[in-house]
């Protein structure tokens, strides 16, 4: 400590840069712990409302005394309508709130409601004002909401004013929490639900959803960008890691002529080392100390962007404390491994050259060096500057890592982002309806002959279900349907009989084949069907003649959706429950604008491997004019001037800016496709990568523009120090 | 040619302070040969430094050819040492990526020199013996082949001023009054030569001694 404490004192522009260095590497790897701040964010929340582990929208019953599920911690019965407002619609939630103890509401201002009161979720009306649910009109006496519906507008009445309201009188909402929450044995008290509400003659109007081990039920739908930033996270700790190296080597070779001079006076070599090691370790707790709180601000401030932009939740600050550990362990460890060798090295060289701190190892100990040396390659400056390059292996293989990282990482993310692009219209593309109207409530509410007589309008169900362990979209279309491309790429389209047609990429997955048995978990239970093509849709989509889906879900002639191939005036067909009315343009611009959210987020991390990687090549540079600075002055003493100088530096850097440009480019590739690949197999859907071509342009010429820079930078600094001083210093 | 006043030199700041070089005052004539002498420590080096232009004077002047060099920005003292100056380092400072032969022909594009440069550079390594290793990388010369190198590089710009320090201290004596006769050469083409040295016979070939104690220059009458 004495020693870091002295050299501190000594040359503290150089400690502070380096312990930064450090703090920022160790930061970097701070991006690891996003997908964990944001699952944890959001399980706080869940334990915090006493979320439901299964949520069913059911027909009506009476009793829910009488629904009997094994292992079931609590079961609780409420009424949920959407119903119209002034100004629309609003889903109201009916809430015994005396005795509420699943997805509990809790006011954020004001209080809960009681008869002929109404809580509201935020940004809906505000405290003292008057809100219109169907015929009545309800006193606003609080804000607040359960994290449930966190996303959502809802109205929170007490029971008896929902059932008087929405004409209910009982209950059709189940939510129940279970004592063992593993997913298998919420899929048996699905099943056990099902059983017990058919003996009440009731049944699902919907798929129920069940959050298993404690998550958040949005928890799902940030599992794929969190889990990509995760990945991106790989890039940062390559980089953060060379970081390290790199500033801990410079810290050791500065300091051979210091150690030589105690060589000389008789000091050991391995308390030199031990020395040495425990500087370094120094330095690199320092670091740690800084770039542990930065790498929390890190993992916060991307973990907070995509909660508050997907899900409208402000978290609050999380904590991922095996992101610490490994952080504290990456810093530690990695300057120790590092250090080591360093300090080897550097108490191993001659005693007679490290006293002079010469150019550590000399240029022509190898074949390699004596061949390049005889090969011309251009002027006198551009020779000195390969040979360079040659000459500090190690440092070129850091800077080229580094660069190779940078690019790596913003080819990746670009690639990823234009995955992302085109998967998301993809999904869209087979689709020729252009507007739609969709019950807001569960279940087929809808005469399905509404539309018979207008050949642009057709009877649709949309519905959720489970194919072995995935859940998938269900659609419910008519064989001759025009609202969909009805091309396959295997099989053939639906011919009206008891088929399935399934996306095939998702049929891959799961080894399902043209004329094999598809078993369907319907929200009405088990069905099955023959698959009789393989659309080349990209989800995870099962398409079922729309009466045979019906009379599956247990609801003959019945839908809960219309699509027309025309504008969404034209569906104007009076229906009986609150619809919602989308366009097909419409979800297009949802995409577009849910991507560019997924782009910033990727560009926040780019850029922080970015900065970390162009950090570490200036580190790099730092260690590389040390090394060179007698070459560099005697350069100078001969008549070598500061633009000369800046050539050689850029000339030596360029090269290398190309050739990690090359790497980085077929390793931003190859990361891109195996991050998509790895989602593809964990999500059973065929997403597809697109190599983002306009990216590779833009990170050849950031990577020649940052060494370029770099050049410029290094020439100054290097011929900042009077020529004089520094071949004093070696003499 | 080249006139330095109460040059002085303090290297350090505060109570670590040294002054290497105290108030010197020293003219060079044209073609001049000026031997430093003193003991170790005496700041010869150090206004060596001063008058090559590869160090700059904490307080005083240093004129050559009208020029107050001391008042040049980095680059143009650059320029200045390029056009006018050859330096030969006592740790012969050779580059070490830079075979013998371009060593020398980078002090000559440095000088300037756009044509010519491969066959004047073999010239000045053949004139110190070393016609056989042009090719040779500083790694692969013994200590006195890089001396001769250094020597080369200075030479073969035909300066106007050559400062060497120590410029036979590598060498054994035969090999060094030859190369050090080659060096004297340079006076007919006009060269002001300043040799550094602790050798009194070398010294005596010079046209003048300057002797130097704690930075300074002793007065002709003692220092004789």
């Amino acid at each position: 400590m004495t020693w870091l404490t002295r050299s501190l004192r000594r040359a503290p522009a150089r400690i502070v840069a380096s312990v930064l260095a450090i703090a920022l590497a160790v930061g970097a790897i701070g991006v690891f712990a996003v997908p964990g701040v944001a699952a944890g964010t959001l399980r706080d929340l869940a334990a915090e409302d006493h979320l439901a582990h299964v949520a069913a929208d059911v027909t009506l019953i009476d009793d829910i005394e009488a629904i009997v599920i094994p292992g079931a911690e609590l079961i609780e019965g409420r009424i949920s309508r959407t119903v119209a407002t002034d100004d629309g619609s609003i889903r109201m939630i009916g809430v015994d709130f005396a005795d509420q103890s699943i997805n509990i509401v809790e006011p954020d201002l004001g209080r809960l409601p009681g008869s002929g009161e109404v809580l509201v979720s935020e940004g809906v009306a505000e405290i003292g004002e008057s809100l219109t649910l169907g015929d009545a009109s309800l006193e606003v006496v609080g804000i607040g909401t359960t994290t449930w519906w966190t996303a959502d507008d809802v109205a929170y009445t007490e029971l008896s004013t929902a059932r008087s309201i929405s004409g209910f009188d009982g209950a059709n909402r189940i939510l129940v929490r279970m004592t063992d929450s593993g997913a298998d044995n919420l899929d048996l008290a699905v099943k056990d639900l099902r059983s017990s509400l058919n003996d009440q003659d009731a049944n699902y109007l919907s798929f129920p959803t069940t959050v298993p081990d404690g998550r958040h039920p949005i928890e799902g739908d940030l599992v794929q960008i969190s889990t990509m930033i995760g990945l991106l996270g790989v890039v940062a700790g390559v980089v953060a890691l060379t970081l390290l190296a790199s500033t801990t080597n410079t810290l050791i070779t500065e300091r051979t002529r210091e150690v030589a001079v105690m060589r000389a006076l008789g000091g050991a070599r391995r308390p030199l080392r031990r020395r040495l090691r425990r500087m370094a370790l120094g330095i690199a707790a320092v670091g740690a100390l800084i770039g542990i709180p930065l790498g929390i601000v890190v993992a916060n401030v991307v973990a907070r962007m995509i909660l508050t932009q997907f899900v409208g939740i402000t978290p609050g600050v999380a904590v991922s404390g095996t992101v610490i550990a490994a952080s504290l362990a990456f810093a530690m460890v990695g300057a120790r491994l590092v250090a080591g060798r360093a300090a080897r090295r550097v108490t191993k060289l001659p005693l007679a050259d490290a006293l002079r701190d010469r150019e550590g190892s000399p240029f022509g100990g190898r074949w390699t060096n004596r061949l390049l040396a005889r090969i011309p390659t251009g002027g006198l400056f551009e020779r000195m500057a390969l040979r360079a390059g040659a000459h500090r292996r190690a440092r070129t293989t850091a800077v080229v890592v580094q660069l190779a990282s940078g690019v790596a990482a913003v080819v990746a993310v670009a690639s990823l982002g234009s995955s992302i692009a085109v998967f998301n219209t993809a999904q869209l593309d087979p689709w020729t309806w252009q507007s739609g109207a969709q019950a807001v409530d569960a279940g087929l509410p809808f005469d399905a002959s509404l539309a018979d007589g207008d050949a642009t309008i057709e009877p649709v169900i949309v519905e959720f279900g489970d194919v072995g362990d995935w859940e998938v979209s269900i659609y419910g279309l008519a064989a001759d349907t025009v609202m969909i491309d009805r091309a396959v790429r295997d099989g053939e389209w639906l011919d009206g009989s008891r088929g399935a047609v399934v996306s095939a990429g998702f049929a891959a997955a799961e080894g399902i084949e043209v004329g094999s048995t598809l078993e369907v978990v319907l929200a009405s239970g088990v069905s099955e069907y023959e698959v009789q093509g393989l659309h080349p849709s990209r989800g995870r989509d099962v398409y079922i003649p729309t009466d045979v889906l019906a009379a599956d879900l247990g609801a003959e002639g019945r839908a809960n959706a219309f699509w027309s191939t025309g504008t969404a005036d034209q569906l104007d067909l009076a229906l009986p429950v609150t619809v919602d009315v989308f366009t097909l343009d419409g979800l297009f611009a949802e995409d577009a604008a849910a991507r560019d959210l997924i782009a910033q987020v990727f560009w926040v991390i780019g850029l922080i491997v970015v900065s970390v990687a162009v950090l570490g090549v200036s580190s790099a540079m730092a260690v590389n004019l040390y090394e060179r600075r007698h070459e560099l002055a005697t350069f100078q003493a001969i008549g070598g001037q500061k633009h000369q100088l800046r050539r050689i530096l850029i000339t030596e850097l360029v090269p290398l800016a190309l050739v990690a440009s090359a790497l980085g480019v077929v390793a931003g590739w190859y990361g891109a496709v195996g991050i998509i690949g790895f989602f593809e197999s964990v999500n059973a859907v065929e997403i597809g990568t697109v190599f983002a071509t306009g990216s590779v342009p833009l990170a050849v010429a950031g990577a020649v523009a940052a060494v370029s820079l770099i050049g410029v930078a290094a020439a100054r600094q290097a011929s900042r120090r009077p020529v004089g001083l520094t071949l004093r210093g070696a003499a | 040619m080249l006139e330095a006043r109460d040059l002085t030199r303090v290297w350090g700041k505060g109570d670590a302070a040294q002054t290497a070089v105290d108030g010197v005052d020293l003219a060079l004539g044209r073609g001049e040969v000026v031997a430093l002498v003193g003991p170790s420590g005496s700041g010869k080096s150090t206004l060596g430094g001063l008058l090559a232009g590869i160090d700059r004077p904490t307080a005083g002047s240093i004129v050559a050819a009208g020029t107050r060099i001391d008042q040049l920005d980095d680059d143009e003292l650059a320029h200045w040492r390029g056009r006018h100056v050859g330096i030969v380092f006592q740790d012969y400072h050779l580059l070490p990526t830079l075979t013998a032969s371009e060593n020398v022909e980078l002090a000559l594009k440095l000088n300037g020199q756009r044509r010519g440069r491969r066959a004047a550079a073999k010239a000045a390594l053949y004139e110190v013996g070393l016609a056989e290793k042009t090719h040779r990388l500083p790694s692969q010369l013994s200590g006195g082949e890089q001396q001769r190198v250094a020597i080369a590089r200075a030479v073969a710009v035909q300066p106007d001023l050559l400062v060497a320090d120590e410029p036979t201290g590598s060498l054994d004596r035969a090999t060094g009054e030859a190369v050090f006769g080659q060096l004297l050469e340079l006076r007919a083409t006009g060269t002001t030569i300043v040799f550094i040295t602790h050798d009194d016979e070398l010294a005596r070939v010079a046209d003048r001694v300057v002797r130097m104690v704690d930075g300074r220059i002793l007065p002709e009458a003692v220092a004789s």
